[in-house]
């Protein structure tokens, strides 16, 4: 058999066997072979040859090269050339088989958990996936990362044309090490691999549950190699061939269909599961339970219920997030949604549409912020195509589209994306004549869109109707349209339908009680996904006494659980971050004693008191006391940093009330230098300088140096600040700093970190050096004398 | 595997904590961090030869005084994950940065915990004393061999443990440590005597958590 076997036709109506293990036969051949074995490819073939042949004399149907780490990150310039030699190499050593390219992980920890970006991630894997395209099949395999996995799903899918099989390694709480669980796993995978499975990690007897589990889960065949059990204290694997051979029949009986091994596997183990697969012929019958769902990397939702989308994350009409999102401070967003997701949402809205932005940036962005503080999946609103595209493209999960409308070019924009990456899809229930006035024609409109994404493969599951929610003040009757609407469509149809709430109110008074009597009957008519601002304890109160009423509450125990102490039904939460009694204390013996001081901050305000005067004669004397005690010694960090965090909280609720009285002293960029993920110190310091009047631009951590220079001349910052935790991140500090002298001199530059002094600090050459939490405001005070 | 409350004021560079409040806020981020924790650890013996490792050579005066007399020595590797340092996200997101600060102490609390705790049972386990743990940064040994190390234990596919170009391991609260055998059968008192101030042992004399005073150890 020659070149591009067609191995997805091989599979029908067969069980596959993989080889075994490289790395541990490499290592009985020529020892520990360093830390890139691939290299080998070039300077041994004869040793990678003789491997690939005992596995296909053993009766493995596919041989895969030895490219598992060859990567730009770990072979540097080389990587093209060994996946080509070592590709050459099992099709010579294996003419009769299928040869597989192996993609391993870069051996880099991707973003947040670590430092790799998405698109790095991607050119690396493409670059392989290019080199090897004479395989017959690509396996990547071992990963653990979902922004990873899905960076070698999209490069093999996009710079090839040949089947694909991915694999993650799972421990035994059955997560990767980053948290993917199976369910995740299943969602994202499916729609962009041929096969999906498990290996590596755990032996088959832990692997086991895993396997059975992941065959309800995916509509592609399941694949299953695992290590030889695992390795004692000198290396040395456990499970022998015949009782992994045992195991191995278990996975074949419970569907799985591609069977191999990892770690610790030889040709002996591996001639036995040919043996097996010999004997054992394949069902058909699929164990796939389909279930309408989306998920983050970690956390999958399951829309067999009212599951709340959080609406806060939205410029549009909300001011607040709007000047944040315009000031490149994505704190506030990341804020709202902590405070959202510890609300109750399920699901979390993310738009970035600003008019005069790039909303493409904007929203790579935002979502990349918002994942880092919270597991909930995301809803992506916009209507930029552009902008949709890439973020479907970064989000490491099965994202919501909202929305595609019944207009074509929306549907021919829109549906193409949401089969692509398998995400859901809002279906909007207008089209190029507007929005409908009857039921009828929004059905018709409903129908055109469940159509056209069946063509496309969308399941009705993954499309979820919004029946629009128009202004009760101005179109009075559609109201009831709406609700009819949703209940027809869903006796109709298995989509799930969604609706925004809170536009029914618009321009009317009293809008709540209003917006709440509209959730509860679209909730009676069958609404699944409420898009509503979930720290409105009534929205929240609406739903749960609807999950009783429908039964969906099964004895009443969530509701109980909720409400049993409450005398009567809460109107008002209001979570601060110390839940303390405040009575008959002033707004600086609060802050001085690091207590909550939202209500005595709104108090103050109410009985007229200037925003400018509560700022300078309240807060910042009460911070400064306890600077002084800091200083002497006198208060310790954990005091220190009570107090900004009440003097933080109070400062917000005067930005709500009146967002220019934040007084600007100045603007301080700042951020963690490339290749360095401790940014503790560095967050600490922006919280201080935000409480005394700076205007921080936070950056963030593993920051290139190009990006601060940027960021510096973008604000016309006249401070920065760097931090560094360790010796072998400070030389990125220090190069940093040539590059902000040479493009910015009029910058003055402060640094801190665990390793640093004051004489290292000016050796790197910095102007400051700061020594703890207050040297910031110290400094800025200095950079910046008051007017 | 338990956060020492002590040792987390300490990382708050706090003198004793008596504020009843302060106490209950520490108390709560350490039962966070406990709760989030996923501890992973992995280990490999190798036989010692003239101060170095079977196939690794520490580079380390420090190292080779370690293992003088151990006939071999453990690779050690611990992480708790990351999930630890996504809720300190969290705390500085919703405006609470003394709980971010104070879970991060408890992380670094922890791991040290988590790694004793492992060293102990792999001690009982394989019937070994141990020689205090020794990890690249500690005196002389370059902290540049972090990825060496991690490379050798194979601690990204086995505990999920990474290195970046910078040498820093990812998930942050993690540990990497080399171990001697100090002889082949356990023996609480043996390892008591050699652990006794591990300090005393390093030559980072004005490290900020150093416990013994600067003039420990000079003798030897």
């Amino acid at each position: 058999m020659k070149n591009s076997k067609n191995f997805l036709g091989f599979m029908h109506g067969r069980t596959v066997v993989f080889d075994g293990a490289f790395g541990t036969m490499l290592q009985r051949a020529v020892g520990d072979p360093g830390p890139v074995p691939e290299r080998l490819n070039l300077s041994r073939p004869d040793v990678i040859a003789n491997i690939h042949r005992a596995y296909a004399e053993a009766g493995a149907d596919v041989i895969t090269a030895d490219t598992f780490g060859a990567n730009r990150f770990k072979t540097g310039d080389s990587c093209a050339d060994i996946v080509r030699a070592a590709v050459e190499i099992a099709r010579a050593a294996a003419k009769d088989k299928f040869v597989a390219l192996d993609i391993g992980p870069t051996g880099r920890l991707a973003e947040p958990a670590g430092d790799m970006t998405f698109d790095e991630a991607y050119d690396a894997f493409a670059e392989v996936v290019e080199a090897g395209a004479n395989a017959d099949v690509i396996l990547i395999e071992t990963m653990s990362d979902m922004t990873e996995l899905r960076a070698a799903l999209l490069a093999a899918r996009e710079r090839s044309d040949l089947p694909v099989i991915a694999t993650m390694t799972f421990a035994e709480d059955m997560r990767t090490f980053t948290g993917v669980s199976a369910e995740c796993f299943a969602l994202v995978a499916s729609p962009l691999a041929d096969a999906i499975g498990v290996n590596c990690s755990l032996g088959p007897k832990e692997l086991l549950p895993v396997a059975e589990k992941l065959v309800t889960l995916t509509p592609k065949p399941v694949i299953v190699q695992p290590n030889a059990g695992l390795p004692d204290s000198r290396g040395n694997y456990p499970v022998g061939a015949e009782e992994f051979a045992e195991y191995a029949k278990k996975f074949l009986e419970c569907g799985v269909r591609i069977i191999g091994g990892c770690c610790g596997t030889t040709p002996e183990h591996i001639a036995l599961l040919a043996d097996l697969a010999k004997r054992f012929k394949p069902t058909d019958a699929s164990r796939y339970k389909p279930v309408a769902a989306v998920c983050s990397a970690t956390k999958r939702v399951l829309i067999d219920g009212v599951r709340v989308i959080g609406e806060r994350i939205n410029p549009t009409g909300k001011k607040a997030m709007k000047e944040a999102l315009l000031a490149g401070d994505y704190a506030y967003a990341a804020r709202q949604a902590v405070e959202q997701a510890e609300a109750g949402a399920d699901i979390l809205d993310v738009n970035a549409g600003l008019p005069g932005t790039d909303e493409t940036k904007t929203l790579s962005e935002l979502i990349r912020r918002v994942t880092r503080v919270t597991d909930l999946p995301l809803q992506i609103d916009t209507s930029d195509v552009g902008a949709l595209s890439r973020a479907l493209r970064i989000y490491p999960g099965k994202a919501i589209i909202n929305s595609v409308s019944g207009e074509e070019k929306s549907l021919s924009n829109v549906l193409p994306l949401a089969a692509k990456y398998g995400a859901a899809v809002v279906g909007l229930t207008v089209d190029e004549r507007g929005v409908p006035s009857t039921t009828e024609e929004r059905i018709k409109i409903a129908e055109r869109i469940i159509e056209r994404a069946a063509s496309f493969g969308i399941p009705e599951c993954d499309i979820y109707i919004d029946c629009l929610t128009l202004t009760a003040g101005a179109e009075q009757r559609q109201a009831l349209r709406t609700l009819d609407a949703i209940r027809i469509i869903k006796s109709r149809y298995d989509v799930r339908t969604v609706l925004g709430v809170s536009n029914v109110s618009f321009g009317l008074p009293a809008r709540r009680p209003l917006n709440t009597a509209f959730l509860t009957a679209a909730l009676w008519a069958g609404l699944d996904l409420p898009i509503l601002n979930p720290n409105l304890p009534e929205n929240m109160q609406a739903i749960a006494a609807i999950n009783v009423l429908t039964c969906r509450d099964g004895g009443c125990a969530e509701w109980t659980r909720r409400y049993a102490g409450a005398e009567t039904v809460v109107t008002e939460v209001r979570k601060s971050a110390a839940a303390e009694q405040t009575d008959g204390k002033d707004l600086k013996t609060l802050i001085r004693k690091g207590l909550p001081t939202a209500e005595e901050t709104k108090r103050l305000l109410k009985e007229g008191a200037q925003p400018l005067d509560i700022v300078n004669g309240e807060i910042i004397p009460a911070l400064n006391a306890v600077g002084a005690d800091y200083e002497v010694g006198r208060a310790f960090l954990p005091q220190l940093l009570a107090s900004a965090d009440s003097a933080k909280e109070s400062f917000s609720v005067i930005r709500v009330s009146m967002p220019a009285a934040s007084e600007n002293k100045g603007v301080v960029v700042m951020a963690t230098v490339w290749g360095d993920v401790h940014d503790i110190g560095k967050n600490i310091a922006c919280t201080v300088l935000e409480n005394y009047g700076y205007k921080v631009i936070d950056l963030g951590k593993n920051v290139p140096p190009e990006e601060v220079v940027a960021a510096v001349k973008k604000y016309g910052a006249s401070l920065c600040g760097l931090s560094a935790l360790m010796t072998t991140t400070v030389p990125h500090m220090e190069k940093t700093i040539t590059l902000l002298r040479e493009n910015c001199p009029n910058c003055k530059i402060m640094v801190g970190g665990a390793v640093l002094t004051e004489d290292y600090a000016k050796k790197i050459g910095a102007d400051y050096y700061c020594k703890d939490a207050l040297s910031d405001v110290r400094i800025a005070e200095e950079v910046y004398p008051a007017r | 595997m338990k956060v020492d409350r002590g040792e987390m004021l300490r990382y708050l560079n706090s003198a004793e904590e008596r504020d009843e409040r302060m106490l209950r806020r520490i108390d709560d981020a350490a039962r966070l961090a406990e709760s989030v924790a996923s501890p992973r650890h992995v280990y490999r013996r190798l036989d010692v030869t003239g101060g170095t490792l079977a196939g690794y050579d520490p580079c380390s005066r420090d190292v080779a005084a370690l293992l003088k007399g151990c006939g071999s020595a453990y690779l050690f590797a611990a992480t708790i994950g990351s999930d630890v340092e996504k809720e300190e996200e969290k705390a500085f997101a919703r405006g609470d940065s003394l709980g971010a600060v104070a879970l991060d102490a408890a992380a670094s609390c922890l791991i040290e915990s988590y790694a004793d705790e492992v060293c102990e049972k792999l001690a009982k386990e394989e019937n070994v004393t141990l020689t205090a743990r020794f990890s690249c940064g500690y005196g002389d040994y370059p902290l540049e061999h972090q990825s060496e190390v991690c490379r050798l234990l194979d601690t990204r596919r086995r505990i999920g443990l990474y290195v970046n170009e910078g040498g820093m391991l990812m998930p942050r609260k993690s540990i990497t440590a080399v171990m001697g055998v100090l002889s082949e059968s356990y023996s609480p008192t043996k390892r008591a005597n050699h652990t006794a101030d591990k300090c005393s042992r390093c030559g980072a004399k004005n490290c900020a958590y150093r416990k013994a005073p600067q003039s420990y150890g000079e003798s030897q």
